[in-house]
């Protein structure tokens, strides 16, 4: 726990990290409770459409005279769910296989990295794209192309650090003195892995939140009357030319979601790495 | 310079069998499709004798192996199929918008690479100024936020409210003020992400080059401060760069698709797009096999550049007392 | 060429902590095609004299005072730029590691074209490419053909510091600075390298700096000896008269505690005995009033405090000099 905190410590006394940390802990909050502090978020009100901000409607109402602000929290929910499981599987995921290629070596491992270099050779999106075209859109759709666009990151990383740490002596010690390769794995791989995954994922969340927004933008992604933050930014767009609001909101909460996720990320990086520290533990 | 030479062969090799294992995992994920293939793959509106010759042509009767081969043929071929709705050549349509989403991606690439560097530049040569400052803070920001939304944001700003550049569409084929007018946007939607970026990464290593000795050895035999940065410290900083830059390519075919939608451009990304919205499987295959033969021919260049200006990629390493 | 004389050159360098006085009151001599070894531990100030000399000092040094005189020239060194344009002319500089001397990217030719360009306009691109090929084969360097071809990565460290000195060549300096040239390489290259830093001091007639922490360096290969002890010079002479009489305590403390590999075995060696000098440098944020040597000085006296030594001649050498008043008592 202590390390826990120190690594909080540091992230807030870098400037940035600062901003990073407030910003997550603020799209977290807003994720959290907005919807409860608001309005219906599917109440239709046709007269009320395309307001600005008021008392009522704190950012307005869309092109349905939804209320936009707990639309924005709905939307900002499900952006964070989704990244957060998508990160959460992939590092699993990806850890499990990548540490099996460190271990197994040969052409298990070739043949792991192969496959991991075939999906890396496509552009994410347009991948993420053919895979929903072919298969259907929804969440548990959604989660499962996601997942699989990022789990030859995390399992690279993974068996990048299965590899180093293979050869090193106190491995050997351990199988000397009879140690079971699955409680080697457990009690020395995994936690060894896991630290830099962790850092990797912190890095990824922007990342996932930004092509879920993308992909539900292009309506393959989130489906109404579901919100996420893309499809609210798609109907601003096609009613661009009536009122910005519907944009506005919604855009400026994804930019800030992703700039403080982002931020958060580096932090935490920077304070993670061994390098870095000077304070002589 | 043999070694150049079988560098690039090696890169070729390498680049010919990551497009044959993607042109097999495009086969191998369709495979996995629920339902009926040939409804899939036609869509809906095919006629019995339609899809009697599809399957015939696709081989769909054949063995795995046999259909694999099939596959890859085709690919290599160009033949791509035939469009069911319009019932054009795929491959006609795709080369016919190809260019569009070439032009978009190149001048996004242009216009970060130009500013990216100049700013990354910049920042190095005055660090800790307001300039560098500022320059940093929106960095981070141009980073972060998503090229739709900003793409959204140019729409709004400059061609909704201000009126000063059109809003949809690639512009008039034969006339280049107007198809510039229309690719201004969109690339700029594309390249801030890789502005802020670039200038970040180029500050970092522009930094770090001044600090070496050997610049300081440029110094010392007076060689002129303006030289030692534009000459000699630039082209050893730039090095970094290329390595990201196969990356950055990839991001922006993806973002290319967004920002095709959003202002309305032909392009493979509307085109995949638009297929997907209408079921169209053939020619939403087509399209993605052209990205992805787009983003590893690219890749196949970047790792060329990168030989061209690091010479020590290419040439191994010859010790001598 | 008639060698490079430096006087009252002082440093200051502006830290978090104050101004620090780095480099104090120093006068050097480098005669004519004679190499002087500059001698200290580090942080004793040498290579902020020779970075002053080229004016390549860090935003926070100031040279606050200090003269240099190449030749039948006078160069105010307090005046910023003031060597400017001397550096690849008259002046040229061979840096410590020699990994780093070299920008990966460009090949040796760029590099030596680079001091060409700057020399004299050599019009055709056939006659610079004889005169790098030419210094490449002075400074040793075997196809001198092929390896302007080459990038520095493809050659060795000797290699790659015989290519700085062939720049040095090409340079044509009357004085030349050498920042610890063979420090990162190993004992034989260092024979070679110095023995082509010898061979740039006949050929062209130069005065060189040697700046090393090596004493056995310097008495294998310079002329003379200049040493340093925190910021100030305290004793300057031939390397023969130095080594046999030492005038100043330090040096005397430095020359004891050398061990020869070579040597018989003596009676502190075999009691694995090494000498060593007591005490610490001095801080600098807070020197000691006198003489600056006085606090780890086995014959310091009372006067030492009171009163900064000047240079008093040794023996019957007239250009050796130490800042010790008690000279006589050696």
């Amino acid at each position: 726990m202590d390390s826990y905190l120190s690594l909080l410590r540091d992230i807030w006394r870098s400037p940035t990290g600062r901003i990073g940390l407030i910003l997550v802990i603020a799209i977290l909050l807003f994720a959290i409770f907005g919807p409860a502090l608001s309005v219906d978020p599917n109440k239709i009100a046709v007269k009320d459409r395309f307001q600005g901000p008021s008392l009522s409607h704190l950012l307005g109402t869309d092109n349905l005279g939804r209320d936009l602000f707990s639309r924005t929290a709905q939307g900002t929910r499900a952006a964070l769910i989704i990244s957060l499981l998508v990160v959460a599987l992939s590092l699993l995921i990806g850890a499990i296989i990548g540490i099996a290629a460190g271990m197994a070596g040969g052409w298990v491992d070739r043949a792991i990295i192969v496959v991991f270099d075939i999906v890396n050779s496509y552009p994410a999106v347009i991948l993420a794209m053919g895979l929903v075209a072919l298969y259907g859109t929804g969440f548990g759709n959604l989660l499962i192309v996601v997942t699989v666009l990022f789990i030859p990151q995390f399992g690279r990383m993974a068996r990048a650090q299965t590899l180093s740490l293979r050869h090193q002596p106190f491995i050997d010690a351990e199988r000397i003195l009879g140690l079971a390769t699955g409680k080697l794995i457990w009690r020395h791989f995994l936690p060894n892995v896991l630290g830099p995954l962790i850092v990797l994922a912190s890095m990824n969340i922007p990342v996932v939140i930004t092509i879920e927004a993308g992909l539900s933008f292009l309506g393959l992604g989130v489906q109404p009357p579901q919100a996420s933050l893309g499809t609210l930014i798609k109907d601003g767009y096609t009613f661009l030319n009536q009122s910005w609001w519907p944009t506005i909101g919604s855009a400026a909460t994804l930019a800030l979601a992703t700039l403080g996720s982002t931020l958060f990320g580096e932090a935490l990086r920077d304070a993670a790495d061994p390098k870095l520290k000077g304070h002589g533990r | 310079m043999p070694a150049f030479a079988s560098y690039i062969a090696q890169r070729l090799a390498a680049a010919l069998l990551t497009l044959a294992g993607a042109i097999m995992f495009l086969f191998v994920i369709i495979q996995f499709v629920p339902g009926d293939m040939i409804s899939i793959l036609l869509g809906p509106r095919a006629t019995p004798e339609l899809r009697a010759d599809f399957a015939q042509r696709m081989g769909f009767d054949r063995s795995i192996p046999e259909q694999i081969w099939l596959f890859f043929g085709r690919a290599v071929t160009g033949d791509l199929g035939t469009d069911v709705i319009s019932n054009r050549k795929i491959l006609d349509m795709i080369l016919e918008v190809l260019p569009n989403t070439l032009q978009l991606a190149s001048a996004g690439l242009l216009i970060s690479l130009v500013l990216g560097i100049a700013l990354g530049c910049i920042a190095a040569l005055k660090p800790g100024s307001v300039l560098d400052t500022i320059l940093g803070v929106t960095s981070v920001a141009f980073i972060t936020t998503p090229a739709f939304v900003i793409a959204i944001f140019l729409l709004l700003i400059f061609s909704i409210q201000l009126h000063w550049l059109p809003v949809t569409g690639a512009g008039d084929p034969g006339n280049p003020l107007d198809r510039l007018s229309h690719i201004i946007l969109p690339a700029t939607a594309l390249s801030i992400g890789w502005i802020g970026y670039l200038a970040r990464l180029i500050r970092a290593s522009l930094l770090e080059v001044m600090s070496e000795q050997h610049v300081r050895m440029m110094r010392a035999y007076g060689v002129p401060e303006g030289r030692i940065v534009r000459h000699f410290a630039l082209r050893l900083a730039l090095v970094p760069m290329i390595a990201v830059m196969g990356i950055g390519i990839g991001d922006m075919i993806s973002n290319a698709v967004f920002v095709e939608i959003i202002f309305a451009r032909p392009g493979i990304g509307t085109l995949i797009y638009s297929a997907i919205l209408n079921r169209n499987y053939p020619v939403v295959q087509a399209g993605i096999l052209f990205t992805v033969i787009t983003y590893i021919t690219a890749n196949l260049l970047v790792d060329l550049l990168n030989a061209v200006l690091d010479p020590r990629i290419a040439r191994s390493l010859k010790q001598a007392a | 060429m008639s060698g490079a004389t430096i006087t009252g050159l002082a440093v200051d360098f502006a830290t978090k902590g104050g101004i620090h006085h780095a480099v104090r009151n120093v006068d050097l001599h480098a005669g004519p095609k004679r190499i002087l070894g500059l001698v200290g531990e580090s942080g004793s100030g040498k290579s902020t004299i020779a970075l002053a000399l080229m004016g390549l000092l860090a935003a926070n040094a100031r040279v606050t005072s200090g003269t240099l005189e190449l030749g039948a020239d006078r160069f105010d060194l307090a005046q910023p730029q003031a060597t400017a344009a001397l550096r690849g002319r008259r002046m040229a500089m061979i840096f410590q590691d020699p990994f780093a001397s070299l920008n990966p990217v460009f090949s040796i030719r760029a590099h030596l074209n680079e001091v060409l360009a700057r020399r004299s306009s050599e019009p055709t691109g056939e006659a610079q490419r004889r005169a790098a090929i030419d210094a490449l084969s002075a400074v040793g360097i075997d196809r001198p053909e092929i390896r302007l071809t080459q990038y520095p990565h493809e050659l060795s460290g000797g290699m790659r510091q015989r290519v700085a000195i062939a720049m040095a060549l090409l340079a044509r300096p009357d004085l030349l600075i050498a920042d610890e040239p063979t420090t990162a390489l190993d004992a034989t290259v260092e024979a070679q390298v110095m023995k082509e830093i010898c061979g740039l001091r006949d050929r062209i007639g130069c005065s060189i700096i040697i700046i090393t922490h090596s004493l056995g360096l310097v008495a294998e290969y310079c002329d003379d000896i200049a040493v340093m002890y925190a910021g100030e010079l305290v004793e300057q002479g031939r390397v023969a008269a130095v080594a046999r009489d030492p005038g100043h305590p330090y040096t005397r403390a430095l020359l004891a505690c050398e061990v020869t590999i070579d040597a018989p075995r003596g009676a502190d060696a075999r009691r694995n005995r090494f000498r060593m000098i007591p005490g610490d440098l001095p801080d600098p944020m807070n020197l000691p009033s006198g003489c600056i040597y006085r606090t780890r000085c086995e014959i310091a006296i009372a006067d030492c405090a009171r009163i900064v030594p000047p240079p008093i001649t040794v023996g019957a050498e007239p250009d050796h000099w130490a800042r010790c008043i008690r000279v006589e008592a050696r």
